[in-house]
């Protein structure tokens, strides 16, 4: 039986429930998000080398290439029980495989054999491995690298001088060296200063260490809002969505501003030291502005927004 | 990065919270019926709209629209609950706060009982988070 999504996408619904069934047959449970997406990403980019393209729409973002959920076939479901660990399932009737279509065989066939590759668990990053092998930009494998440095860390706080220095800026260098300023240029100067602190923050010891992985992280996460809009790092995702992206940038982008001022203030209070560095000191001082100039603006809004909580109340007891 | 807050209008209205938020770093989300709210609470004290985004920018706050996640969230709690015709609306804000560790931070702790350990009031938010 056909239902409703496959008539918009066969091959994709072909894709998508032969993954999931492999998978349960395997190793009898359903694919984490993260095997889902990349095996996705694999048949998406093979069968379109072959001509047989299965239409994934798709982006790289904050852990590799993503399908996009809400443009997926409606039959297929995220499971958020254990949130750091979604699963996949397809909820609705097994789409039909009609014989002897030969895009249809070889979707069902090369779904099988990846999933037969890499189920077990002990496979996954070299699939993950072969995914960033085809990333647009070497920036995002580099990074990768020093996010999973900065993951494996997590919770092993060694106490030893410059260990997280000699482990991460080596990383951290590598990946800004790779950092695609022509294609982002309007992360081109926060790429710099990102750097900068970065480079105070990994060499002020264990007290920095949590601050840097913040920032680490904010810097990356702003990184991929503009990456999923690259022409190389989509496809298949129709203007309306890439035009919803676009609209989101500007808070993003102040987000990160924001962060990347009170990890630095915050920096400067608890590790004085790093004021030290001549171009440290001065960004600081450029941040303690700029978020002096921002609290002065919202607490313009004071004597309005204090009566915001009545007017609600008001409101919703009235629909009440 | 510290976890994602939702907010409902109520919360806003409290100036230390308003403090602690702009330096809160996670994401901080302002789910759209709460957006409206806000919004025609503001112009009707003849602040613009560019006024009204700028000042939710500078606080970080992101606008979330409700879509097809948060609506599947809004109709099972008000099922559960059997309530939607008196607190619709605050079951659409809910929506937002679906999956953990997305929290809930309003002042009506009791109206969103059903987040459980989910919902905060900004007092304790402040402390917690």
């Amino acid at each position: 039986m056909i239902s409703r999504g496959h008539v918009l996408n066969e091959p994709l619904s072909i894709a998508c429930y032969t993954v999931i069934k492999e998978h349960g047959k395997v190793n009898g449970s359903l694919p984490t998000g993260l095997f889902f997406n990349k095996v996705l990403s694999i048949l998406n980019k093979e069968m379109e080398e072959a001509h047989m393209p299965i239409h994934l729409p798709h982006c790289w973002y904050r852990w590799g290439d993503e399908v996009v959920r809400v443009l997926m076939p409606p039959d297929l479901e995220w499971i958020h029980e254990d949130p750091p660990r979604t699963t996949v399932t397809w909820s609705g009737e097994p789409p039909e495989i009609p014989p002897g279509v030969v895009i249809y065989d070889r979707i069902a066939q090369r779904a099988r054999q990846l999933v037969a590759t890499y189920a077990s668990p002990d496979r996954i990053e070299e699939l993950v491995d072969y995914v960033y092998s085809y990333a647009p930009f070497p920036f995002q494998d580099h990074y990768r690298r020093l996010r999973t440095m900065f993951i494996d860390l997590r919770g092993s706080e060694i106490p030893v001088e410059n260990l997280t220095d000699s482990m991460l800026s080596p990383l951290l260098r590598n990946a800004m060296a790779a950092f695609p300023h022509h294609d982002f240029p309007e992360l081109s100067d926060r790429a710099r200063t990102f750097e900068t602190a970065m480079t105070a923050l990994l060499g002020a010891g264990m007290e920095a260490l949590v601050l840097a992985r913040e920032l680490s992280e904010a810097f990356w996460f702003v990184f991929c809002y503009f990456l999923r809009l690259h022409p190389a790092a989509h496809q298949y995702v129709p203007q309306k969505t890439l035009d919803y992206w676009v609209a989101n940038l500007d808070t993003q982008v102040t987000h990160f501003d924001n962060s990347f001022n009170g990890i630095l203030v915050e920096s400067a209070d608890k590790i004085p030291g790093i004021l030290a560095d001549r171009r440290i000191a001065s960004m600081v001082d450029a941040s303690r502005r700029a978020r002096e100039e921002d609290l002065r603006f919202i607490r313009g809004f004071d004597s309005e927004l204090n009566d915001l909580g009545k007017f609600a109340d008001t409101i919703r007891r009235a629909w009440g | 990065m510290p976890d994602p807050i939702v907010l409902d209008t109520s919360a806003i209205s409290d100036q230390g919270f308003r403090g602690w938020l702009f330096s809160y770093r996670g994401r901080k989300i302002l789910p759209m019926v709460a957006f409206v709210e806000f919004s025609v609470f503001l112009r009707s004290r003849n602040r613009t709209h560019a006024q009204i985004m700028q000042v939710l920018r500078k606080l970080g706050i992101e606008i979330e629209p409700f879509g097809q996640k948060q609506a599947n969230t809004a109709v099972d709690t008000s099922v559960q609950m059997r309530d939607f015709k008196k607190n619709w609306r605050d079951h659409m804000i809910a929506g937002h706060a679906h999956t953990p560790p997305l929290r809930l931070i309003t002042y009506n702790v009791d109206d969103f009982r059903f987040l459980g350990n989910r919902v905060l009031t900004p007092e304790s938010a402040m402390k917690e988070l």
